[in-house]
């Protein structure tokens, strides 16, 4: 088959790779589509770029092929990779904190060589037609989601976590800085949480429209918005209980702190590569909680499959482009530069 | 009444200034000892504090006037007071809403309101405790610090048997430790530069107390901690860099707790804070705990006599301010005591 294959930094070819074959415990998937994800964007463009991997982990599929020691899935089976279950042998298995159980996706990321970050390899390689997956990461697609929500699931369940993590309750004020596909989808899950009014920054016309449609109370250019944390407060009635910080760019986190109430808490859900300029007396005289999330659980998955099919979580709009495989390298370059685009599927069907 | 006025440069000059009157509800103290707080050192350094200041606001002593509407207490009385007092002025106030002072409540020090390096300080009866006999002034002067430290613990996730770290044993560093171990971690481990400093700590009760700068913390820390790490780890020193190590120490799942105010810019790794999805809790207030502090003082649970290394006049304040907290000085907590030296 043919695949997008990473060489380094800013470099990726499409050419000749094997076909993955089924090991004894996993499955052979062929990919529906797989959407290009920001962290993937941010490791293509940073000397973390490994030489000879298929990136690609927000896919879904159906099973082409099953190993020896494969029990209860059957080929034709439509699925996506999810993360295991907790392993209950670990240090925070043996605690309760099972969010945090090594197996959910920590360990199988350092194995694929990728930072934790960069690209929580829930059977990564997505990009390329056909995918190999563990069978304990299997998770079942109903019928009700088409291909492209079943792609969409792994963007979204960071969306689900992030609020869940962030403890936000019944009639909290909340903002979210950047409406990329993870600010959209947290906006989504915000207000299916209880939100009473959601407000977004967002520099991109089209992402704001888009934020809008899909429930924002306000969405302010953060370019032309003078004093920000003024402008939230007015539309909020208040200053932000939570604040999530999704742009995934350094000096979002200073200014998710500068917006949040005196006591309120600060979500990061977008994560920057690089190091992020804080004024620590801020943070220490505004009484700020800020915390980071990682990625998703596999009680997370099972949230957004049945929000998805609920329709509490949507996809439309979210999704502008659809490019086939062999244009994976061209799109990448394309999403580093000044663009409109929010999530961009790669087909990898429409070139093999 | 003499101060030691902050004058250009940073420095300060003991003045003649006129005696507070008490109006209202307020209050004047005789102040026996007034600490050196780190956050007055920074504003010190960092500039940000005008010119003709009298700072301080870990304050003790003795009510020399009080205003024809103070209740409740008498000339004579041994008194703490909160680092803020609410304005007296404004209708909430008037109306004895003083929790929700329309000017907020501000501290002595800073926005014009004079502080502690005197010998008498205009303060009001709703900041004011009156101290246990059995309490004594160096204790309850250190009563302010020692309700930031013991905020700094409650806010925080520790319990029983937990494994946890502080960096920085100076004043607010040593009281969080008092405090931290009134919670029984089953470790607390201290990190500071300064061999004085370390004494302190272990003498306050620390675990074990090592020098950051000739040891291999991860490494430490990896090899004790079956999480990879303490399960909270408390940022005390206020200096730059320190938070972004509290992150790459703290387990993934953890919390650091940061009471220090580091006035400088700084940098932190998002990588590093998602890939452990830790918490960085921001402690400040306690004037909720300031009862509950002085109580535990009482009670000896939390004992901030034993940090105080020096007690100086007003004529020492300007050469302390300059040297306090630097490299090379292993003074803790200095006091100022306005009434001794007066010429």
């Amino acid at each position: 088959m043919k695949a997008p294959v990473l060489h380094g930094r800013r470099s990726m070819a499409f050419e000749e790779v094997a076909d993955p074959v089924a090991g004894d415990s996993e499955v052979v998937v062929e990919v529906g589509f797989c959407g290009i994800c920001g962290s993937d964007l941010h490791l293509y463009d940073s000397e973390m770029a490994a030489d000879g991997i298929v990136l690609g982990h927000e896919f879904g599929g159906t099973i082409v092929e099953i190993g020896k020691r494969v029990s209860g899935w059957e080929v034709g089976d439509r699925v996506v990779g999810a993360p295991m279950k907790p392993c209950m042998n670990c240090p925070f298995c043996v605690k309760g904190e099972y969010e945090l159980c090594y197996q959910h996706y920590r360990i199988d990321a350092q194995r694929a060589g990728t930072p934790p970050a960069g690209g929580a390899s829930l059977g990564a390689g997505g990009y390329a037609p056909f995918a190999k997956i563990g069978a304990a990461r299997l998770m079942r697609v109903p019928d009700a989601l088409d291909d492209r929500q079943a792609a969409s699931v792994e963007p979204a369940a960071v969306g689900v976590h992030a609020v869940k993590l962030s403890g936000l309750k019944l009639g909290d004020r909340v903002a979210i800085l950047g409406a990329g596909p993870i600010g959209l989808f947290t906006l989504q899950c915000a207000i299916a949480a209880g939100a009473k009014r959601v407000v977004v920054a967002e520099p991109s016309p089209g992402r704001a429209a888009l934020a809008t449609a899909l429930g924002a109370d306000a969405v302010f250019n953060p370019r032309e918005t003078g004093d920000l944390a003024a402008a939230f407060a007015d539309r909020l009635g208040g200053a932000p209980d939570v604040t999530f910080d999704a742009a995934g760019v350094p000096a979002t986190l200073q200014q998710a702190v500068d917006v949040a109430k005196p006591g309120g808490s600060v979500m990061m859900v977008g994560v920057s590569f690089d190091a992020a300029p804080i004024r620590p007396s801020s943070w220490v005289t505004k009484r700020v909680t800020v915390r980071a999330s990682f990625a998703y659980s596999r009680a997370d998955y099972e949230t957004t499959i049945a929000m998805l099919e609920r329709g509490s979580l949507k996809t439309d709009g979210v999704i502008t482009s659809v490019v086939p495989g062999a244009e994976t390298p061209d799109a990448f370059d394309r999403l580093l530069g000044p663009n409109s685009e929010v999530k961009v599927l790669v087909d990898p069907r429409a070139s093999r | 009444m003499k101060a030691a006025v902050l004058r250009a440069g940073g420095r300060f000059a003991v003045e003649e200034v006129p005696d507070p009157v008490p109006t209202g509800r307020q209050a004047v103290i005789r102040v026996t000892y007034c600490g050196i707080c780190g956050s007055d050192l920074h504003l010190l350094r960092a500039g940000g504090l005008a010119e003709g200041a009298i700072l301080g606001h870990e304050i003790m002593g003795e009510i020399t006037a009080l205003g024809p509407d103070a209740r409740g207490f008498e000339v004579g009385d041994r008194v703490t007071t909160l680092s803020a007092v609410p304005c007296d002025n404004c209708e909430k106030c008037q109306a004895g809403m003083y929790r929700s002072c329309e000017k907020g409540w501000q501290v002595f020090g800073y926005s014009g309101l004079a502080g502690g390096y005197a010998e008498l300080l205009l303060t009001h009866t709703k900041a004011l405790e009156k101290i246990p006999e059995s309490l004594s002034d160096i204790g309850a002067a250190l009563n302010e610090p020692a309700m930031v430290g013991l905020y700094a613990a409650r806010t925080s996730r520790v319990r029983p048997g937990d494994k946890v770290a502080i960096i920085g044993a100076g004043p607010i560093g040593l009281l969080v430790l008092q405090s931290v171990l009134l919670m029984s971690p089953a470790q607390c481990w201290v990190f500071e530069t300064s061999a004085g400093r370390r004494e302190k700590a272990r003498e306050c009760g620390a675990t074990d107390v090592f020098d950051p700068r000739e040891f291999d913390v991860p490494a430490f820390l990896s090899a004790n901690c079956e999480m990879g790490g303490p399960d909270v780890v408390f940022e005390c020193a206020g200096a730059k860099g320190t938070l972004q190590k509290a992150i790459e120490w703290v387990r993934a799942g953890g919390q650091v707790v940061v009471p220090g105010v580091n006035m400088e810019l700084d940098e932190v790794s998002p990588l590093t804070m998602v890939g452990k999805e830790c918490e960085i809790k921001a402690s400040l207030g306690g004037m909720d705990l300031f009862r509950t502090a002085l109580d535990l003082i009482a009670a000896d649970k939390i004992r901030p006599e034993s940090m105080v290394t020096r007690i100086i006049g007003l004529d020492e304040v300007d050469e302390v301010c300059q040297t306090l907290g630097t490299a090379g000085d292993d003074n803790v907590k200095v006091l100022v005591a306005p009434g001794r030296n007066l010429r």
